[in-house]
């Protein structure tokens, strides 16, 4: 055992099994020893084994997965580009999607020219002891059936419009999520933004966190919203307009924000938010509620 | 000078004082060509020995030698007045082709290197390559395989019918390489360097396995990218001898 653990200490990263693909699309890298990897041409790319950590990477579409021991199969979307079909991972398993790796592999490639006009990042992290995710080019469900942590850090610049303005609006948002196991649907393309994460159920105690700041540039105005609570099942659902969150079981939830503080707590509360993931309407059964709050609030 | 050797009787053949040497062996199929050299024959023992130097030749129909110089003996097949190449000793720069011939193409092996050594009978040839060496399956259409190493050893289906693969095993050793053509492609070849490889082409599906610290490649317009810190690349081939996947680790069952 102690001969293994020096074995391991004198490993260099040359000695760790890695593969990058022919357009760098696909990085594997950090497997130590009993790795196994197999390559088809057109084909499917499979890989297996542990390390400290050991990385599957889709740099097309901004996906890492990180675990000290992981499997996964990634096939070809076009001649050279791959997309993860399915992965396993157990042992400080980390599922990240992040917006910036897949617009620095677009412009490297050259599939879009480098602008400034698109401002926005997104990072998703999932942090688990166990993952198994399956999917194809444009959806994938991901199964946590260990305890978790999902944090989210999104900021930008967008062009909206308000009072028949065209204004600029800039956001930082920021949400974690413990639970003790779920599953999500997610969209790994690299264009799904703050929306990469298309419906989840997470089963408790859960506890959710979700902090937003915008500032519009001709207003020079800013406001702050927060969303903190916990409760025993959680699940989200997105459709074209918004995201909802249905929350059941022993909820407690504190909505703040310039306007004022609301307390939401009972058997279910459900969350509606709009494109932009700004709240829009809250709705409860079994309250009580505490003080006011300018969204449209429904008690059962 | 052109001798035609007819077994009958032992024949000695030297010509020190002509530039070339022509030499058939009709029961052996094989013809020799040097600058100088020949054959003895011993009607008893059937067995015909050989020696040529300068720009050595030995060639049949399907398998030949060039070296400096050649030296050997073509022995009797069990049951049958027919020889067949049972010794080879090379010195100096060799090549040896192996080629078959399926319908209308030819499927040629080329082993270029130094200091030959073959042992065969008519099933099996068995071939050491003490010098660096370096062997190419051009397969059926262009170049397939190639193989390079600082010595090794090889294996041939020495038969002359039902043949599908020349190439039943080849072990080399040293600093070796691995470039073989994807299929379907132009120019997508797969590039791998090792210290030991094994190709086996006995076994169903034949595979080329590579140990050692091995760096892995694609090039030209090959999907294949790039691979480090491998201990063993095992490639797969099919009935053709031309590639259709890799396993890098222990292969995946």
């Amino acid at each position: 055992m102690i001969a293994l653990a020096i074995a391991l200490m004198l490993q260099t990263p040359e000695d760790l099994f890695g593969y990058t693909s022919s357009d760098g699309s696909l990085e594997i890298s950090g497997l130590s020893k009993g790795y196994e990897f197999s390559y088809r041409p057109q084909g499917a790319i499979t890989a297996s084994g542990s390390g400290s950590p050991a990385l599957i990477k889709l740099n097309s579409s901004g996906l890492t997965i990180r675990a000290n021991r992981l499997s996964g199969t990634a096939e070809p979307l076009d001649k050279k580009t791959y997309f993860l079909k399915r992965s396993q991972t157990a042992e400080t398993s980390q599922f990240i999607m992040d917006s910036a790796i897949a617009r620095a592999f677009r412009e490297k490639s050259r599939t879009v020219a480098p602008t400034t006009t698109e401002t926005e990042t997104n990072r998703f992290e999932l942090d688990s002891d166990r993952t198994d995710y399956e999917g194809s080019a444009n959806e994938g469900e991901l199964k946590i059936p260990s305890a978790l942590m999902l944090t989210s850090h999104g900021e930008g610049t967008r062009a909206i419009q308000k009072n028949n303005l065209p204004m600029t609006q800039s956001y930082l948002q920021d949400l974690s999520l413990h639970a003790s196991s779920g599953r999500m649907t997610v969209d790994p393309r690299p264009n799904a933004g703050i929306h990469a994460i298309k419906s989840g159920e997470f089963e408790g105690p859960v506890t959710f966190s979700s902090i937003r700041t915008e500032t519009i540039k001709e207003e020079k105005s800013k406001s702050r919203y927060t969303l903190n609570g916990h409760c025993d099942r959680l699940r989200i659902v997105t459709d074209a307009t918004g995201e909802t969150i249905f929350a059941e079981g022993n909820v407690d939830f504190v909505i703040t924000d310039d306007m004022g503080t609301l307390h939401l707590g009972g058997k279910q509360v459900r969350f509606r938010f709009d494109s932009s993931l700004e709240p829009v309407e809250a709705e409860g059964l079994g309250a009580p509620f505490k003080t006011t709050y300018p969204i449209k609030v429904k008690q059962r | 000078m052109r001798v035609v050797l007819f077994s009958a009787l032992l024949v000695a053949v030297a010509a020190p004082c002509f530039a070339e040497v022509h030499v058939e062996v009709p029961t052996s199929g094989f013809v020799f060509d040097a600058g100088i050299g020949g054959v003895s024959s011993n009607p008893l023992t059937k067995v015909t020995q050989f020696l040529f130097r300068g720009h050595a030749k030995a060639s049949s129909k399907q398998l030949s030698f060039s070296a400096d110089a050649l030296r050997g003996e073509l022995g009797p097949t069990h049951g049958s007045r027919k020889q067949v190449l049972r010794h080879v000793e090379t010195t100096g720069r060799t090549t040896v082709i192996r080629t078959i011939q399926h319908g209308k193409s030819v499927d040629v092996t080329t082993i270029n290197g130094s200091r030959f050594t073959f042992d065969g009978d008519e099933k099996i040839g068995h071939l050491k390559i003490a010098g660096p060496v370096e062997i190419t399956d051009t397969g059926t259409e262009k170049s397939n395989v190639r193989l390079v190493g600082d010595h090794g050893i090889v294996d041939f289906d020495m038969r002359k019918e039902n043949v599908q693969q020349a190439l039943r095993k080849a072990v080399l050793d040293g600093s070796v390489k691995i470039d073989i053509l994807q299929s379907g492609k132009e120019t997508g070849h797969i590039i791998a360097t090792g210290d030991h490889l094994v190709l086996d082409h006995a076994q169903s599906p034949a595979t080329i396995v590579m140990t050692g610290k091995i760096k892995m490649h694609g090039e030209g317009d090959s999907d294949a990218g790039m691979a480090t810190g491998i201990t063993k690349l095992t490639l797969f081939l099919n009935d053709q001898g031309k590639f259709t996947h890799f396993d890098l680790g222990d292969p995946f069952k």
